[in-house]
């Protein structure tokens, strides 16, 4: 899921770092206006370090392996700070483990950032409609999983890859994930749910 | 207090994921395995065989493209040296995850030390404790 120096055009790596830069700013104005980013914190740290060590866990679906990415479950936790959360957690990735290139790091941003945007979304305007959290929190963690590899074969694409290899080595793999991580984020939230609803960024904008 | 409690229980819980052995990573590994006809495996961390990536040979010297092709499904390539060439450069790319290594024609491949991967783990979370410190500094500093 990270993309390695080298293989994409200077464009779509200026694309990148300008989109990820005014995400993060205005994830940052978004955190203000709801509430003390302070508070936020520690959440944001436990988060941001199962990011950083979920790319470790891997699935062997030859011929080729798949890890976990954990965008949508960030996504439905933090709200729009998932993308700054993932930021950092890419960077680490890419200094301490060799997990993609210093140069992509704005586009993977991208790539798991937007998905986990958009599953915030959609988690939010879900449980506004009565749905059951878990549910619905299980729905967009797999949705995230689904829209990061489509980024991603697009982005490829633009390197001149192929559509058929794409998916055949990229979305069809990336499955399993999405069924492994609907799950990972439906639990999370169920337990949130129960034992600490306000740790949803949800139900603060409910209550008030 | 609850929150304390669930974020100590978040942080057992990520430590233990990652100090299980069977982790292993998306990185990617380029190695050579044979000599007369020079057989190279391409790998993620934790040995999960690159079946089926793109491949580049070049002249590790002049970069001249020598071979291109696919790994096999288990991650193997091979290729016949060419004369007068002893150093090439392997890169192997399956969507985008890129791995590169020289290898010499006598056999071999240059290996690079480094820290083991559970040190590694615990360097990203002291940059994270650290980042998360300096962010609490700067929002109490801002709120006084």
């Amino acid at each position: 899921m990270h993309i390695s120096d080298g293989v994409l055009s200077p464009a779509v790596i200026a694309f990148g770092w300008i989109v990820s830069i005014v995400f993060i700013a205005f994830s940052f104005k978004w955190a203000q206006k709801h509430g003390s980013i302070a508070e936020q914190i520690p959440k944001l740290s436990v988060f941001t370090a199962a990011f950083f060590v979920a790319s470790l866990i891997h699935i062997n679906v030859p011929p080729t392996s798949v890890h976990l990415i954990l965008n949508g479950l960030l996504g439905v936790v933090l709200g729009a700070l998932a993308y700054p959360a993932m930021f950092i957690g890419l960077v680490l990735q890419a200094l301490l483990f060799q997990h993609g290139g210093i140069t992509t790091i704005g586009i993977n941003s991208f790539n798991v950032g937007v998905p986990a945007l958009i599953s915030y979304v959609a988690f939010r305007k879900g449980s506004a409609m009565g749905l059951s959290k878990p549910v619905i929190g299980g729905i967009c963690g797999g949705l995230a999983i689904l829209l990061t590899t489509v980024f991603l074969a697009l982005v490829l694409i633009t390197a001149g890859e192929q559509f058929e290899m794409m998916a055949k080595l990229v979305i069809i793999p990336h499955m399993v994930i999405m069924v492994i991580e609907a799950v990972i984020t439906a639990s999370v939230v169920a337990y949130l749910a129960k034992v600490k609803p306000e740790l949803l960024p949800l139900d603060k904008e409910d209550n008030k | 207090m609850r929150s304390t409690r669930l974020i100590t229980i978040a942080i057992l819980l990520i430590l233990s994921i990652s100090l299980m052995p069977a982790a292993s990573a998306h990185r990617c590994y380029v190695e050579q395995v044979g000599a007369d006809e020079i057989v190279v495996k391409a790998f993620y961390e934790g040995d999960s065989p690159m079946g089926l990536a793109e491949y580049q040979i070049l002249n590790a010297d002049s970069e001249e493209v020598l071979y291109e092709g696919e790994t096999d499904e288990d991650g193997f390539l091979s290729f016949t040296p060419v004369e007068d060439v002893t150093q090439y450069t392997v890169v192997v790319d399956q969507f985008g995850h890129m791995g590169e290594a020289t290898i010499s024609a006598t056999g071999g491949s240059a290996e690079t030390a480094e820290l083991p991967l559970f040190m590694r783990i615990f360097t990203g979370f002291g940059y994270l404790l650290g980042l998360a410190g300096i962010a609490m500094i700067y929002t109490a500093k801002k709120k006084q």
